[in-house]
Protein backbone atom coordinates (compact mmCIF):
# COMPACT_ATOMS: atom_id res chain seq x y z
CA UNK A 1 0.00 0.00 0.00
CA UNK A 2 1.14 3.56 -1.03
CA UNK A 3 2.60 5.70 2.14
CA UNK A 4 0.42 8.59 0.66
CA UNK A 5 -3.38 8.29 2.62
CA UNK A 6 -4.75 10.68 -0.21
CA UNK A 7 -3.67 11.17 -3.78
CA UNK A 8 -2.36 14.24 -4.97
CA UNK A 9 -4.78 16.78 -6.38
CA UNK A 10 -3.73 19.69 -8.20
CA UNK A 11 -4.73 23.27 -6.91
CA UNK A 12 -6.64 24.84 -9.34
CA UNK A 13 -7.51 27.88 -7.84
CA UNK A 14 -6.49 32.19 -7.58
CA UNK A 15 -2.94 32.74 -7.03
CA UNK A 16 -2.74 36.01 -5.35
CA UNK A 17 -0.18 38.33 -6.67
CA UNK A 18 0.36 40.25 -3.55
CA UNK A 19 2.27 43.68 -3.67
CA UNK A 20 2.47 43.35 0.34
CA UNK A 21 4.59 40.02 0.09
CA UNK A 22 5.97 41.36 3.76
CA UNK A 23 2.18 40.61 5.54
CA UNK A 24 2.13 36.91 6.02
CA UNK A 25 5.45 36.96 7.45
CA UNK A 26 4.14 39.82 9.78
CA UNK A 27 1.81 37.99 10.92
CA UNK A 28 2.83 34.53 11.80
CA UNK A 29 6.27 36.10 13.42
CA UNK A 30 3.74 37.74 15.55
CA UNK A 31 1.50 34.95 16.07
CA UNK A 32 4.46 32.60 17.34
CA UNK A 33 5.54 35.33 19.98
CA UNK A 34 2.15 35.20 21.74
CA UNK A 35 3.45 33.11 24.78
CA UNK A 36 2.88 33.54 28.51
CA UNK A 37 5.69 36.75 28.50
CA UNK A 38 4.39 38.44 26.34
CA UNK A 39 0.70 38.50 28.35
CA UNK A 40 2.88 38.90 31.56
CA UNK A 41 4.24 42.27 30.04
CA UNK A 42 1.28 43.52 28.47
CA UNK A 43 -0.58 42.75 31.89
CA UNK A 44 2.76 44.91 33.98
CA UNK A 45 2.14 47.51 30.98
CA UNK A 46 -1.14 48.37 31.47
CA UNK A 47 -0.40 49.47 34.91
CA UNK A 48 1.09 53.41 34.27
CA UNK A 49 -2.00 53.44 32.31
CA UNK A 50 -4.26 52.62 35.20
CA UNK A 51 -2.63 55.53 36.73
CA UNK A 52 -3.35 58.12 34.87
CA UNK A 53 -6.79 57.15 33.66
CA UNK A 54 -7.19 57.76 37.35
CA UNK A 55 -5.72 61.10 37.71
CA UNK A 56 -7.75 61.76 34.37
CA UNK A 57 -11.09 60.60 36.23
CA UNK A 58 -9.73 62.65 39.76
CA UNK A 59 -9.58 65.84 37.11
CA UNK A 60 -12.72 65.35 35.86
CA UNK A 61 -15.55 63.58 36.57
CA UNK A 62 -14.06 62.93 40.17
CA UNK A 63 -13.73 66.43 41.01
CA UNK A 64 -16.70 66.86 42.60
CA UNK A 65 -15.65 64.46 45.06
CA UNK A 66 -12.19 65.47 45.82
CA UNK A 67 -12.07 68.90 44.70
CA UNK A 68 -8.29 69.34 45.36
CA UNK A 69 -7.80 66.48 42.31
CA UNK A 70 -8.51 69.49 39.26
CA UNK A 71 -5.15 71.14 40.95
CA UNK A 72 -3.05 68.26 41.26
CA UNK A 73 -3.93 66.75 37.55
CA UNK A 74 -5.10 68.06 34.50
CA UNK A 75 -6.16 67.43 30.81
CA UNK A 76 -3.14 68.01 29.24
CA UNK A 77 -0.91 66.47 26.21
CA UNK A 78 1.82 66.42 29.33
CA UNK A 79 -0.01 63.55 30.51
CA UNK A 80 0.60 61.68 26.73
CA UNK A 81 4.14 62.16 26.74
CA UNK A 82 4.76 61.37 30.33
CA UNK A 83 2.34 57.92 30.00
CA UNK A 84 4.78 57.23 26.54
CA UNK A 85 7.63 57.97 27.92
CA UNK A 86 6.93 55.14 31.03
CA UNK A 87 6.11 52.71 28.84
CA UNK A 88 9.10 53.24 26.59
CA UNK A 89 10.70 50.86 29.62
CA UNK A 90 7.88 48.18 28.97
CA UNK A 91 8.12 48.67 25.36
CA UNK A 92 11.64 47.29 26.03
CA UNK A 93 10.85 44.44 28.41
CA UNK A 94 8.31 43.54 25.91
CA UNK A 95 10.77 43.16 22.95
CA UNK A 96 13.33 41.78 25.00
CA UNK A 97 10.81 38.76 25.36
CA UNK A 98 9.38 38.85 21.60
CA UNK A 99 11.68 40.34 19.20
CA UNK A 100 14.90 39.00 20.16
CA UNK A 101 14.21 35.35 18.67
CA UNK A 102 12.29 36.98 15.67
CA UNK A 103 15.65 36.04 13.21
CA UNK A 104 17.85 34.12 15.55
CA UNK A 105 15.53 31.71 15.56
CA UNK A 106 15.18 31.56 11.70
CA UNK A 107 18.54 31.14 11.28
CA UNK A 108 19.02 28.40 13.88
CA UNK A 109 16.05 26.58 12.32
CA UNK A 110 17.20 26.89 8.78
CA UNK A 111 13.79 28.74 8.39
CA UNK A 112 15.19 31.02 5.86
CA UNK A 113 15.62 28.39 3.08
CA UNK A 114 11.34 28.45 3.68
CA UNK A 115 11.37 31.77 2.86
CA UNK A 116 13.70 32.42 0.11
CA UNK A 117 12.91 29.39 -1.36
CA UNK A 118 9.76 31.27 -2.05
CA UNK A 119 9.16 34.37 -4.29
CA UNK A 120 10.02 36.38 -1.03
CA UNK A 121 12.72 39.10 -1.39
CA UNK A 122 14.96 40.55 0.97
CA UNK A 123 13.16 43.23 1.73
CA UNK A 124 9.90 41.34 2.40
CA UNK A 125 11.22 39.34 5.11
CA UNK A 126 12.89 42.06 7.06
CA UNK A 127 10.05 44.53 6.52
CA UNK A 128 7.72 41.41 7.87
CA UNK A 129 9.72 41.02 10.44
CA UNK A 130 9.81 44.88 11.58
CA UNK A 131 6.36 45.16 11.77
CA UNK A 132 5.28 42.37 13.55
CA UNK A 133 8.28 43.69 16.01
CA UNK A 134 6.72 47.65 15.81
CA UNK A 135 2.80 45.83 16.19
CA UNK A 136 4.14 44.17 19.70
CA UNK A 137 5.50 47.43 20.38
CA UNK A 138 2.83 49.91 19.58
CA UNK A 139 0.62 47.48 22.05
CA UNK A 140 2.26 49.01 24.89
CA UNK A 141 2.87 52.41 23.35
CA UNK A 142 0.15 53.48 21.00
CA UNK A 143 -2.80 51.24 22.31
CA UNK A 144 -2.19 52.65 26.45
CA UNK A 145 -2.17 56.48 24.60
CA UNK A 146 -5.58 55.80 22.77
CA UNK A 147 -7.45 54.45 25.72
CA UNK A 148 -6.16 57.20 28.00
CA UNK A 149 -7.18 59.84 25.04
CA UNK A 150 -10.64 58.22 25.10
CA UNK A 151 -10.77 58.38 28.82
CA UNK A 152 -9.87 62.11 28.44
CA UNK A 153 -12.24 62.76 26.41
CA UNK A 154 -14.67 60.88 28.42
CA UNK A 155 -14.10 62.70 31.79
CA UNK A 156 -13.55 65.98 30.61
CA UNK A 157 -16.30 68.50 31.48
CA UNK A 158 -16.42 69.78 28.49
CA UNK A 159 -15.34 69.45 24.83
CA UNK A 160 -11.96 71.84 25.44
CA UNK A 161 -10.03 68.75 25.58
CA UNK A 162 -10.69 67.49 22.04
CA UNK A 163 -10.90 70.95 20.36
CA UNK A 164 -8.60 72.78 22.33
CA UNK A 165 -5.74 69.27 21.11
CA UNK A 166 -6.47 69.00 17.75
CA UNK A 167 -2.82 68.36 16.92
CA UNK A 168 -2.24 65.47 20.06
CA UNK A 169 -3.37 62.41 18.06
CA UNK A 170 -0.64 63.12 15.43
CA UNK A 171 1.79 63.59 18.34
CA UNK A 172 1.09 60.38 19.84
CA UNK A 173 1.22 58.63 16.96
CA UNK A 174 4.50 60.24 15.81
CA UNK A 175 6.09 59.78 19.59
CA UNK A 176 4.44 55.84 19.67
CA UNK A 177 6.43 55.14 16.28
CA UNK A 178 9.32 56.57 16.74
CA UNK A 179 9.88 54.43 19.55
CA UNK A 180 8.44 51.22 17.99
CA UNK A 181 10.39 51.50 15.15
CA UNK A 182 13.60 52.82 16.69
CA UNK A 183 13.76 50.03 19.67
CA UNK A 184 12.07 47.37 16.68
CA UNK A 185 14.72 47.51 14.57
CA UNK A 186 17.16 47.41 16.76
CA UNK A 187 16.22 44.58 18.30
CA UNK A 188 15.95 43.02 14.69
CA UNK A 189 19.31 43.95 14.14
CA UNK A 190 21.01 42.36 17.42
CA UNK A 191 18.78 39.16 16.36
CA UNK A 192 20.55 38.67 13.39
CA UNK A 193 23.81 38.50 14.82
CA UNK A 194 22.73 35.31 16.54
CA UNK A 195 21.38 32.03 16.43
CA UNK A 196 20.22 31.99 19.87
CA UNK A 197 17.05 34.01 20.98
CA UNK A 198 18.46 34.05 24.42
CA UNK A 199 21.79 35.63 23.85
CA UNK A 200 20.24 38.43 22.01
CA UNK A 201 17.52 39.35 24.64
CA UNK A 202 20.40 39.32 27.11
CA UNK A 203 22.40 41.55 24.43
CA UNK A 204 19.37 43.29 24.35
CA UNK A 205 18.44 44.20 27.72
CA UNK A 206 22.31 44.92 28.50
CA UNK A 207 22.76 47.13 25.82
CA UNK A 208 20.02 49.09 27.31
CA UNK A 209 20.54 49.54 30.89
CA UNK A 210 24.51 49.47 30.46
CA UNK A 211 23.65 52.39 28.32
CA UNK A 212 21.30 54.08 30.69
CA UNK A 213 24.10 53.83 33.27
CA UNK A 214 26.65 55.24 31.31
CA UNK A 215 24.89 57.89 30.70
CA UNK A 216 24.50 58.78 34.41
CA UNK A 217 27.78 58.13 35.68
CA UNK A 218 29.04 60.46 32.75
CA UNK A 219 26.63 63.12 33.11
CA UNK A 220 27.38 63.17 36.47
CA UNK A 221 31.24 63.27 36.13
CA UNK A 222 31.70 65.97 33.20
CA UNK A 223 28.28 67.76 33.89
CA UNK A 224 27.47 67.94 30.73
CA UNK A 225 24.16 66.87 29.36
CA UNK A 226 25.09 66.21 26.03
CA UNK A 227 26.30 62.62 26.92
CA UNK A 228 22.50 61.98 28.17
CA UNK A 229 22.51 60.80 24.30
CA UNK A 230 24.56 57.50 24.45
CA UNK A 231 21.70 55.93 25.78
CA UNK A 232 18.72 55.37 23.43
CA UNK A 233 16.03 55.84 26.60
CA UNK A 234 16.96 59.08 26.83
CA UNK A 235 17.07 60.11 23.10
CA UNK A 236 13.71 58.75 22.63
CA UNK A 237 12.67 60.88 25.80
CA UNK A 238 14.14 64.18 24.29
CA UNK A 239 12.37 63.12 20.93
CA UNK A 240 8.98 62.73 22.66
CA UNK A 241 9.20 66.39 24.34
CA UNK A 242 10.07 68.02 21.29
CA UNK A 243 6.65 66.74 20.15
CA UNK A 244 4.67 67.26 23.50
CA UNK A 245 5.04 71.27 24.00
CA UNK A 246 4.08 70.97 27.28
CA UNK A 247 6.29 68.11 28.67
CA UNK A 248 9.31 68.45 30.99
CA UNK A 249 12.84 69.37 30.06
CA UNK A 250 14.26 67.40 27.65
CA UNK A 251 17.18 64.86 29.29
CA UNK A 252 18.66 64.93 26.40
CA UNK A 253 19.74 67.87 23.27
CA UNK A 254 16.94 67.01 21.19
CA UNK A 255 19.13 67.51 17.84
CA UNK A 256 21.61 64.99 19.07
CA UNK A 257 19.11 62.62 20.45
CA UNK A 258 17.00 62.81 17.05
CA UNK A 259 20.55 62.43 15.09
CA UNK A 260 21.02 59.53 17.29
CA UNK A 261 17.71 57.36 16.88
CA UNK A 262 18.20 58.31 13.10
CA UNK A 263 21.50 56.46 13.12
CA UNK A 264 20.75 53.52 15.17
CA UNK A 265 17.53 52.69 12.43
CA UNK A 266 19.54 52.99 9.85
CA UNK A 267 22.84 50.86 11.32
CA UNK A 268 19.89 48.48 12.19
CA UNK A 269 18.47 48.39 8.71
CA UNK A 270 21.74 48.20 7.29
CA UNK A 271 23.15 45.36 9.41
CA UNK A 272 19.77 43.26 8.59
CA UNK A 273 20.36 43.92 5.20
CA UNK A 274 23.96 42.46 5.20
CA UNK A 275 23.30 39.86 7.44
CA UNK A 276 19.94 38.52 6.29
CA UNK A 277 21.67 38.32 2.46
CA UNK A 278 25.06 36.18 4.05
CA UNK A 279 22.59 33.64 5.35
CA UNK A 280 22.80 30.22 4.24
CA UNK A 281 20.15 29.44 1.73
CA UNK A 282 21.13 26.66 -0.22
CA UNK A 283 23.26 24.24 2.21
CA UNK B 1 9.77 20.25 -27.89
CA UNK B 2 10.67 23.03 -25.13
CA UNK B 3 13.09 22.25 -22.64
CA UNK B 4 12.10 22.83 -18.97
CA UNK B 5 16.02 23.47 -17.69
CA UNK B 6 18.44 25.13 -20.70
CA UNK B 7 21.87 26.15 -19.38
CA UNK B 8 23.69 28.28 -21.75
CA UNK B 9 27.26 28.61 -20.66
CA UNK B 10 26.90 29.07 -17.29
CA UNK B 11 29.49 30.22 -15.38
CA UNK B 12 29.88 31.27 -11.89
CA UNK B 13 33.22 31.52 -9.16
CA UNK B 14 33.78 32.14 -5.74
CA UNK B 15 37.34 33.85 -5.62
CA UNK B 16 39.43 31.92 -6.93
CA UNK B 17 37.40 28.96 -7.29
CA UNK B 18 35.23 28.42 -10.69
CA UNK B 19 32.05 27.12 -8.97
CA UNK B 20 30.60 26.43 -12.01
CA UNK B 21 32.27 26.80 -16.27
CA UNK B 22 30.74 27.08 -19.24
CA UNK B 23 27.69 24.44 -18.54
CA UNK B 24 25.29 24.12 -21.31
CA UNK B 25 22.83 21.46 -20.71
CA UNK B 26 19.41 21.11 -21.88
CA UNK B 27 16.64 18.88 -19.67
CA UNK B 28 13.37 18.01 -21.46
CA UNK B 29 10.93 17.50 -18.59
CA UNK B 30 10.20 14.96 -16.16
CA UNK B 31 12.85 13.69 -13.61
CA UNK B 32 16.20 14.40 -13.79
CA UNK B 33 19.31 13.62 -11.18
CA UNK B 34 21.70 15.78 -10.29
CA UNK B 35 24.84 13.93 -9.46
CA UNK B 36 28.16 14.96 -8.93
CA UNK B 37 31.02 14.52 -5.70
CA UNK B 38 31.29 16.75 -3.22
CA UNK B 39 32.38 20.84 -4.50
CA UNK B 40 31.30 19.70 -7.86
CA UNK B 41 28.71 22.83 -8.11
CA UNK B 42 25.11 21.15 -7.78
CA UNK B 43 24.66 23.41 -4.95
CA UNK B 44 25.62 26.41 -6.88
CA UNK B 45 23.76 25.41 -9.52
CA UNK B 46 20.77 25.06 -7.82
CA UNK B 47 21.14 28.42 -6.01
CA UNK B 48 21.50 30.21 -9.74
CA UNK B 49 18.44 28.19 -10.99
CA UNK B 50 15.99 29.61 -8.06
CA UNK B 51 17.70 32.88 -8.68
CA UNK B 52 19.44 33.52 -5.60
CA UNK B 53 22.68 33.54 -7.20
CA UNK B 54 23.49 35.47 -10.21
CA UNK B 55 25.64 33.96 -12.47
CA UNK B 56 28.78 35.55 -13.80
CA UNK B 57 28.11 34.30 -17.40
CA UNK B 58 25.76 32.73 -19.58
CA UNK B 59 22.27 32.39 -18.12
CA UNK B 60 19.84 29.55 -16.89
CA UNK B 61 15.94 29.43 -18.52
CA UNK B 62 13.54 27.42 -16.32
CA UNK B 63 10.22 27.11 -17.48
CA UNK B 64 11.27 29.36 -20.23
CA UNK B 65 12.02 32.02 -17.22
CA UNK B 66 15.23 33.77 -17.21
CA UNK B 67 16.62 32.66 -13.49
CA UNK B 68 18.39 36.10 -12.89
CA UNK B 69 15.83 38.09 -14.54
CA UNK B 70 12.64 36.89 -13.10
CA UNK B 71 13.82 35.30 -9.83
CA UNK B 72 10.11 35.82 -8.40
CA UNK B 73 8.55 34.13 -11.33
CA UNK B 74 10.49 31.44 -10.94
CA UNK B 75 10.52 30.70 -7.46
CA UNK B 76 6.59 30.89 -7.81
CA UNK B 77 6.06 27.95 -10.37
CA UNK B 78 9.02 26.03 -8.72
CA UNK B 79 9.22 23.84 -5.52
CA UNK B 80 12.25 23.80 -3.81
CA UNK B 81 12.38 21.03 -0.85
CA UNK B 82 16.00 22.10 1.00
CA UNK B 83 18.47 19.51 2.09
CA UNK B 84 19.39 20.60 5.68
CA UNK B 85 17.12 20.52 8.65
CA UNK B 86 14.51 23.80 8.00
CA UNK B 87 11.73 24.47 9.97
CA UNK B 88 9.47 27.44 11.93
CA UNK B 89 9.82 26.78 15.44
CA UNK B 90 6.59 26.70 17.59
CA UNK B 91 4.68 26.41 14.47
CA UNK B 92 2.35 23.27 14.03
CA UNK B 93 3.09 21.28 11.00
CA UNK B 94 -0.47 22.44 9.19
CA UNK B 95 0.10 26.14 9.82
CA UNK B 96 3.80 26.06 8.71
CA UNK B 97 2.94 24.16 5.36
CA UNK B 98 -0.04 26.85 5.20
CA UNK B 99 2.12 29.16 5.90
CA UNK B 100 4.46 28.49 3.30
CA UNK B 101 1.80 28.42 0.65
CA UNK B 102 0.95 31.74 1.27
CA UNK B 103 4.30 32.77 1.09
CA UNK B 104 4.20 31.31 -2.59
CA UNK B 105 1.41 33.58 -3.48
CA UNK B 106 -2.15 31.60 -2.42
CA UNK B 107 -4.79 33.21 -0.76
CA UNK B 108 -4.76 32.68 3.14
CA UNK B 109 -7.62 30.03 3.40
CA UNK B 110 -6.89 28.37 0.36
CA UNK B 111 -3.43 27.44 1.41
CA UNK B 112 -4.90 26.16 4.84
CA UNK B 113 -6.64 23.68 2.75
CA UNK B 114 -4.20 22.73 0.73
CA UNK B 115 -1.93 22.23 3.21
CA UNK B 116 -4.14 19.45 5.10
CA UNK B 117 -4.53 18.29 1.75
CA UNK B 118 -0.50 17.50 1.35
CA UNK B 119 0.19 16.71 5.07
CA UNK B 120 -1.61 13.88 3.94
CA UNK B 121 -0.30 13.18 0.52
CA UNK B 122 3.19 12.75 2.87
CA UNK B 123 1.69 10.91 5.02
CA UNK B 124 1.50 13.19 7.79
CA UNK B 125 -2.05 13.63 8.19
CA UNK B 126 -1.80 12.03 11.70
CA UNK B 127 0.56 14.43 13.11
CA UNK B 128 -0.33 18.03 11.29
CA UNK B 129 -1.28 19.25 14.41
CA UNK B 130 2.10 18.71 16.06
CA UNK B 131 4.49 21.01 16.76
CA UNK B 132 7.06 21.07 14.08
CA UNK B 133 10.01 21.20 16.96
CA UNK B 134 8.21 17.40 18.41
CA UNK B 135 8.56 16.12 14.58
CA UNK B 136 11.20 13.38 13.89
CA UNK B 137 13.54 13.02 10.94
CA UNK B 138 11.24 11.45 8.72
CA UNK B 139 8.58 13.65 9.53
CA UNK B 140 10.65 16.71 9.27
CA UNK B 141 11.93 15.17 5.77
CA UNK B 142 8.26 14.50 4.45
CA UNK B 143 7.05 18.33 6.06
CA UNK B 144 9.49 19.65 3.41
CA UNK B 145 7.82 17.42 1.12
CA UNK B 146 5.23 18.74 1.50
CA UNK B 147 6.23 22.78 1.74
CA UNK B 148 7.79 22.76 -1.23
CA UNK B 149 4.20 21.20 -3.16
CA UNK B 150 1.54 22.91 -1.40
CA UNK B 151 1.42 26.17 -4.17
CA UNK B 152 1.41 22.97 -6.68
CA UNK B 153 4.25 24.14 -8.62
CA UNK B 154 5.22 22.56 -11.81
CA UNK B 155 9.05 22.04 -11.13
CA UNK B 156 10.30 20.76 -8.15
CA UNK B 157 13.92 21.25 -6.82
CA UNK B 158 14.85 18.62 -4.20
CA UNK B 159 18.34 18.43 -2.66
CA UNK B 160 19.04 14.82 -1.08
CA UNK B 161 15.50 14.24 -0.28
CA UNK B 162 16.35 11.07 1.26
CA UNK B 163 19.30 11.83 3.85
CA UNK B 164 18.45 10.92 6.96
CA UNK B 165 15.90 8.50 6.45
CA UNK B 166 15.19 4.92 7.76
CA UNK B 167 14.72 2.40 4.42
CA UNK B 168 11.01 2.23 4.78
CA UNK B 169 10.72 6.04 4.95
CA UNK B 170 13.15 6.33 2.22
CA UNK B 171 11.03 3.78 -0.21
CA UNK B 172 8.03 5.82 1.17
CA UNK B 173 9.47 9.12 -0.33
CA UNK B 174 10.81 7.96 -3.32
CA UNK B 175 7.29 6.10 -3.88
CA UNK B 176 6.23 10.33 -3.57
CA UNK B 177 8.62 11.82 -5.60
CA UNK B 178 8.16 8.90 -8.49
CA UNK B 179 4.45 9.33 -8.55
CA UNK B 180 4.69 13.36 -8.44
CA UNK B 181 7.11 13.13 -11.70
CA UNK B 182 4.96 10.19 -13.21
CA UNK B 183 1.55 10.50 -11.85
CA UNK B 184 1.03 14.40 -11.78
CA UNK B 185 3.34 15.96 -14.52
CA UNK B 186 5.90 17.50 -12.11
CA UNK B 187 9.08 18.24 -13.96
CA UNK B 188 11.77 16.36 -10.79
CA UNK B 189 15.28 17.59 -10.58
CA UNK B 190 17.09 15.39 -7.40
CA UNK B 191 20.18 16.52 -6.35
CA UNK B 192 21.61 13.33 -5.06
CA UNK B 193 24.48 11.36 -3.69
CA UNK B 194 22.55 8.15 -3.31
CA UNK B 195 22.75 7.09 -6.97
CA UNK B 196 20.07 4.12 -6.45
CA UNK B 197 17.61 6.79 -5.48
CA UNK B 198 18.23 8.85 -9.04
CA UNK B 199 17.89 5.25 -10.86
CA UNK B 200 15.28 4.62 -8.77
CA UNK B 201 13.21 8.04 -9.97
CA UNK B 202 15.05 9.85 -12.94
CA UNK B 203 15.21 8.56 -16.36
CA UNK B 204 17.99 11.36 -17.17
CA UNK B 205 21.19 12.99 -15.23
CA UNK B 206 23.32 15.35 -15.33
CA UNK B 207 26.69 14.74 -14.03
CA UNK B 208 29.24 17.84 -12.55
CA UNK B 209 32.39 17.09 -11.73
CA UNK B 210 34.93 20.12 -10.48
CA UNK B 211 32.21 22.95 -11.94
CA UNK B 212 32.23 21.36 -15.68
CA UNK B 213 29.81 19.21 -17.18
CA UNK B 214 30.86 15.66 -16.64
CA UNK B 215 27.90 13.75 -18.74
CA UNK B 216 24.42 14.18 -19.35
CA UNK B 217 21.99 11.90 -20.88
CA UNK B 218 19.09 9.88 -20.27
CA UNK B 219 20.57 7.04 -17.61
CA UNK B 220 20.47 4.34 -20.24
CA UNK B 221 22.88 6.17 -22.38
CA UNK B 222 25.12 6.91 -19.47
CA UNK B 223 25.40 3.43 -18.31
CA UNK B 224 26.37 2.11 -21.73
CA UNK B 225 25.75 -1.44 -22.52
CA UNK B 226 27.32 -4.13 -21.23
CA UNK B 227 29.60 -5.13 -23.82
CA UNK B 228 28.55 -8.64 -24.40
CA UNK B 229 29.28 -9.81 -20.82
CA UNK B 230 26.57 -12.23 -19.39
CA UNK B 231 25.95 -14.36 -16.32
CA UNK B 232 25.52 -17.98 -16.49
CA UNK B 233 24.55 -20.05 -13.61
CA UNK B 234 25.19 -23.77 -14.71
CA UNK B 235 24.52 -27.17 -13.39
CA UNK B 236 27.94 -28.94 -13.27
CA UNK B 237 31.62 -27.95 -12.30
CA UNK B 238 31.77 -24.10 -13.01
CA UNK B 239 35.72 -24.41 -13.14
CA UNK B 240 36.30 -27.37 -15.71
CA UNK B 241 33.33 -25.57 -17.79
CA UNK B 242 35.43 -22.40 -17.32
CA UNK B 243 38.34 -23.85 -18.76
CA UNK B 244 36.23 -25.72 -21.71
CA UNK B 245 34.99 -22.12 -22.90
CA UNK B 246 38.73 -20.41 -22.62
CA UNK B 247 40.04 -23.41 -24.75
CA UNK B 248 36.77 -22.47 -27.50
CA UNK B 249 38.21 -18.67 -27.33
CA UNK B 250 35.54 -17.76 -24.68
CA UNK B 251 36.84 -15.21 -22.08
CA UNK B 252 35.09 -16.52 -18.98
CA UNK B 253 35.29 -15.97 -15.21
CA UNK B 254 34.75 -18.27 -12.83
CA UNK B 255 32.32 -16.93 -9.99
CA UNK B 256 30.70 -18.50 -6.54
CA UNK B 257 29.28 -22.28 -6.84
CA UNK B 258 27.27 -22.58 -9.88
CA UNK B 259 27.67 -18.93 -11.75
CA UNK B 260 30.08 -17.54 -13.98
CA UNK B 261 30.76 -14.40 -16.13
CA UNK B 262 31.58 -14.86 -19.42
CA UNK B 263 32.07 -12.47 -22.66
CA UNK B 264 30.21 -13.13 -25.68
CA UNK B 265 30.62 -9.82 -28.18
CA UNK B 266 28.60 -11.55 -30.84
CA UNK B 267 26.31 -14.18 -30.27
CA UNK B 268 25.62 -16.77 -27.77
CA UNK B 269 25.96 -19.71 -30.15
CA UNK B 270 29.67 -20.56 -28.90
CA UNK B 271 28.38 -21.05 -25.14
CA UNK B 272 25.68 -22.97 -26.26
CA UNK B 273 27.88 -25.54 -28.23
CA UNK B 274 30.07 -25.48 -25.26
CA UNK B 275 27.74 -26.28 -22.88
CA UNK B 276 26.51 -29.31 -25.26
CA UNK B 277 29.78 -30.62 -25.82
CA UNK B 278 30.69 -30.52 -22.00
CA UNK B 279 27.45 -32.31 -21.11
CA UNK B 280 26.71 -28.72 -18.72
CA UNK B 281 22.94 -27.85 -18.60
CA UNK B 282 22.76 -23.66 -18.51
CA UNK B 283 20.16 -23.19 -16.01
CA UNK B 284 20.27 -18.88 -16.75
CA UNK B 285 21.93 -16.63 -18.94
CA UNK B 286 21.64 -12.77 -18.17
CA UNK B 287 23.22 -9.96 -19.67
CA UNK B 288 25.06 -7.87 -17.17
CA UNK B 289 24.23 -4.46 -16.95
CA UNK B 290 26.75 -1.97 -15.25
CA UNK B 291 25.15 -0.13 -12.56
CA UNK B 292 25.09 3.85 -12.89
CA UNK B 293 27.44 3.85 -10.08
CA UNK B 294 30.02 1.92 -12.04
CA UNK B 295 29.26 3.92 -14.92
CA UNK B 296 29.52 7.23 -13.23
CA UNK B 297 32.97 6.50 -11.95
CA UNK B 298 34.11 5.44 -15.15
CA UNK B 299 33.32 9.49 -16.73
CA UNK B 300 34.81 11.02 -13.37
CA UNK B 301 38.07 8.52 -13.44
CA UNK B 302 38.29 9.14 -17.20
CA UNK B 303 40.44 12.27 -18.10
CA UNK B 304 38.50 15.50 -18.69
CA UNK B 305 39.60 15.85 -22.67
CA UNK B 306 38.35 11.98 -22.84
CA UNK B 307 34.72 13.33 -21.92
Amino acid sequence: MPVFEQGYRRYSGSRARRIARWWPIARTSFRVTMRWPFYAVLVLASFPLFQKIFEVYAAGAGAALFPGARIMFGFSDGLFYDLISRETFFTVLLLTVTGAGQIAEDLRSGALQIYFGKPIRQADYVIGKLAAAVFSALLVTLAPAIVLFAACAAFAPDFSFITGNPLLPLRILGYCGLVSLSLGSLVLALSSLARSGRSVALLFAGAYFLTMLLSRVLDRLFMDWRFAAVHIGKCLDAAGRSLFVDGPNPPAPTDLSLGMIASIFFLSVLLLSRRVSNAEVVS
Amino acid sequence: MTAVIRLEGLSRSFGPTKALDGISAEFPGGAMGLLGPNGAGKTTLLRILLGLLPPEGGRAEILGLDAARSPLAVRRRVGYMPESDCSIPRLTGVRLVAFAGELAGLPRKASLSRAHEVLYYVGLGEVRYRKVDEYSQGMRQRLRLAQAIVHDPEALFLDEPTSGMDPAGRREMLDLIRDLARNHGKHVLLSSHVLPDVEGVCSFALLLDRGRLAAAGDLATLRGGGGGRFEVRIRGRVADFAARLASAGIEATAGDEDQLQVRLPETTIPLFAAARDSGIEIRELRPVTPSLEEALLRVLRAPAEAR
